[in-house]
């Protein structure tokens, strides 16, 4: 449980750290307008929260007392 | 002409998202050929742990360290997400990467160390990702200062430039061979059919000494605003990590001294 525990959170912490760097405006440039580069900071934020609570569940699970 | 979009079955894709994913690719397939060949020294929960942690770290870090590329920059856009979320830079995400992995660790209490196997890939990838960081051109602000070098390449501005992103590429891949021989002293090492200076985790260690020591150089002929000393950000970031490898350096060298000394007394 633990493994497949650590695995799963392990994927959504990979998979929402990637869209955060793809979110960057060097990799997107040219393909976004004004209103869409508000949107795409708005989506790094939440990749951002889904990195810190992932990691955080991470270290919980693995923390020794 | 920059940037350079690349033509794939009919589609004009833009190169740095091409390069950068074929860098990602690149580097996870020789990742996991490394560990095929030469084996992992954690367990499978720990593994996912480290990488998950890395990569947390090198997405964070690599945003966080941009802000500070130019200070003044960063203050006149406090207003503007998408200044605030966009750009990235290598050093603060291995800078960052490194400093996760080091804490996640340490909380988790794992000594031993586990970066060998990420060296040739982020080399590689690195090497890879860099490609497409030239192709883009003045957008991607990674190019150099004017020069007057016969290979200096005009990215559209009309002002012949170091092509710094090749200079990376070349050193990447030219640093990949000794990688592997390290990794490779390391392996034999453990069987004690070699004896060697270089220990577990001098693989990555050497990779992040000579990658800083590469951009702090090389920074000296970017046109990036020095914000102290005459150093950029990057450059201080990279000076930081050096810093905190000073010990393993000064290590590598008593010991390679130690061994040529041996060596000149057997002869």
């Amino acid at each position: 449980m633990k493994l497949i525990g650590t695995i799963a959170l392990a994927l959504v912490v990979i998979v929402a750290s990637l869209l955060f760097i793809v979110s960057s405006i060097c990799m997107v440039s040219g393909a976004s307008v004004a209103g869409g580069r508000i949107l795409g900071g708005v989506f790094a934020l939440c990749c951002l929260g889904v990195i810190v609570g992932g990691m955080s569940l991470i270290a919980r699970i693995h923390g020794k007392p | 002409m920059f940037p350079h979009y690349v033509n794939l079955w009919g589609k004009q894709i833009h190169p740095h998202l091409l390069f950068e994913s074929l860098g990602y690719a690149v580097a996870f397939g020789v990742y996991l050929v490394l560990r095929r060949r030469f084996g992992d020294n954690v367990t499978a929960p720990t593994r996912w742990v480290v990488v998950a942690g890395a990569v947390a770290g090198g997405a964070i870090g690599a945003k966080l360290l941009f802000l500070f590329e130019d200070p003044q920059l960063t203050m006149r856009n406090l207003q503007n997400p998408a200044y605030l979320t966009g750009g990235k830079t290598i050093v603060g995400a291995l800078a960052f990467g490194l400093l996760f992995v080091e804490l996640l660790k340490n909380y988790i209490r794992l000594s031993r160390s586990t970066g060998d196997l990420y060296a040739i890939p982020l080399c590689l990838g690195i090497a890879v990702g860099r490609i497409g960081c030239f192709l883009t051109g003045l957008g991607d602000n990674t190019y150099g200062k004017r020069t007057s070098l016969p290979w200096a390449v005009d990215f559209g501005d009309g002002v012949p430039r170091h092509p710094t992103q090749l200079y990376e590429t070349l050193f990447l891949v030219a640093f990949i061979p000794i990688l592997y021989f390290v990794l490779l002293s390391i392996s034999k090492r453990k069987d004690r059919s070699v004896r060697t200076v270089f220990v577990d985790g001098d693989a990555f260690k050497l990779f992040m000494v000579a990658y800083m020591t590469f951009r702090l150089l090389c920074d000296f002929i970017k046109p990036y605003p020095r914000i102290f000393l005459g150093l950029g950000g990057i450059q201080w970031a990279c000076l930081l990590v050096l810093l905190y490898y000073s010990r393993d350096v000064a290590r590598w060298l008593r010991l390679a001294g130690v061994s040529r000394r041996l060596s000149l007394r057997q002869a």
